[in-house]
């Protein structure tokens, strides 16, 4: 028992050295790299790197060179048992506000060692909320949201394209292939 | 002492500081394979034409029209705020008399040749004066009837052409309505493979400052400025950089013909 009590603080203390060691700024850019075969670029940001997490700023989202969105901050922390990913302030552009309201607020994802098959988030913006959830098995996003009255009244097209759900919420189920 | 050596405390100390330096040589190795540098999005190539639209219509004569040919003239519309008042000579010989409708007692004379607020008097007529705006004519005519009181109006010579000159204030105002757009005009890509042949005009809402644009249900966009449209991001360029742009061309496919839409953009 002391022995494997003895191994598991060897292997936190390994782990947490990696975390705090590793050149988070370079694996992001690795990161970058590969975002951009899918044409993902976020360009002009500010990159910092703390102890057990990054944080990226002022950032240009676009998508085959289209600008998508302005971030104002993205903040990963990696505890190993629990990893947060929280992003702020988005601003869509506003070709797209035809289909969608320009601004969110706050994205919140989160994963844990205690449900290790599952990533949940919420999302707030004009939209109103949204509570995501994206099974590691089946590789598949389910997104439920309460929409705000702007989302109804302007936007009742981009509800369309979802399902209505007994209590009001609108859900929307999507099969993401890597 | 050698209880001391003998530790548990220090062998652990010891396998911590073990692992520790190899966590710092993991990432130390990291450091050296993983990229410096990150990826930024190339900037656009501008999308100003690298040539300007020069009319020669007026400037290289028909060997076959000797004559001073009248130029057409369709339907007339009361322009702005001019008054014929007087004509004296013919042809590209002589002045007019002319004022503005607001001041009509302050008249002006004005020679062959000379401009009038932002018209140039290109040549006089028997009933009327020929003057001349960015490449147009148009035809002021006195009221032989009511010479004092009619108000003489202004015909705009209409010849096939297909510039269409188009406000910068309705850009700005599509550009703070976005949403707008998608209701005065539908498009769709028209795909093929993984790259784009074109945008498809699905409808155009009569009436609006889309329809104005000449655009008709089933029109393909296939160019803009020059440049053959594979991609949103093609399309969007023009997009982004419409506040630059003095001129947009567009090459549409219109029952399997091709035919060049030029807007001004004034």
């Amino acid at each position: 028992m002391a022995k494997l009590g003895k191994f598991i603080l060897y292997m936190l203390f390994f782990f947490v050295s990696i975390v705090v060691l590793f050149p988070k700024v370079n694996a992001y850019y690795l990161l970058e790299e590969y975002l951009q075969k899918e044409k993902i670029v976020f360009s002009q940001e500010k990159v910092s790197e703390h102890n057990f997490g990054l944080q990226i700023t002022n950032t240009h989202l676009s998508y085959e060179s289209i600008e998508v969105a302005d971030i104002q901050s993205i903040q990963l922390k990696i505890f190993g048992f629990y990893n947060k990913l929280v992003i702020h302030d988005v601003k869509i552009n506003s070709i797209a506000s035809g289909w969608f309201p320009a601004t969110i607020k706050e994205v919140d994802i989160a994963y844990s060692v205690i449900n290790p098959l599952k990533i949940s988030g919420f999302v707030k913006g004009e939209f109103g909320n949204a509570k995501l959830t994206f099974s590691l098995l089946e590789l598949k996003l389910i997104v439920t949201m309460q929409v705000s009255k702007k989302m109804l009244t302007t936007y009742a097209k981009t509800l369309r394209k979802m399902k209505k759900e007994k209590n009001g919420a609108y859900s929307y189920e999507q099969i993401i292939k890597f | 002492m050698n209880k001391l050596l003998n530790s548990s405390f220090l062998t652990m100390l010891q396998t911590l500081l073990a692992l520790l330096v190899i966590a710092k040589i993991i990432s130390f190795i990291a450091s050296v394979l993983l990229p410096e540098k990150g990826v930024e999005l190339i900037a656009n190539k501008s999308l100003t034409p690298n040539y300007h639209r020069v009319d020669f219509k007026n400037m290289i004569e028909n060997p076959q029209q000797k004559k001073r040919v009248v130029p057409k003239v369709s339907q007339g519309m009361n322009l702005t705020n001019m008054v014929l008042k007087g004509l004296f000579g013919k042809g590209r010989e002589g002045f007019i008399i002319i004022a503005l409708k607001v001041s009509s007692n302050k008249t002006s004379i004005i020679s062959v040749g000379e401009n009038y607020s932002g018209y140039r008097l290109k040549s006089i007529l028997s009933d009327g004066a020929v003057f001349e705006k960015n490449v147009q004519e148009y035809i002021l005519r006195i009221d032989s009837k009511k010479i004092d009181t009619k108000t003489a109006y202004i015909e705009e010579v209409k010849e096939e052409s297909n510039t269409v000159k188009v406000q910068r204030s309705n850009i700005t105002h599509y550009q703070k309505n976005p949403e707008a757009i998608w209701k005065d005009i539908g498009i769709n890509e028209i795909k093929n493979g993984n790259t784009i042949d074109g945008f498809r005009v699905t409808y155009v809402r009569k009436g609006s400052k889309m329809d104005m644009l000449g655009l008709k249900k089933g029109d393909i966009i296939i160019k803009a400025n020059n440049k053959e449209l594979h991609s949103y991001k093609d399309a969007f360029d023009i997009y982004n950089q419409i506040n630059t742009l003095n001129t947009i061309s567009i090459v549409i496919k219109r029952d399997n013909n091709e035919k060049e839409l030029v807007y001004e953009i004034d």
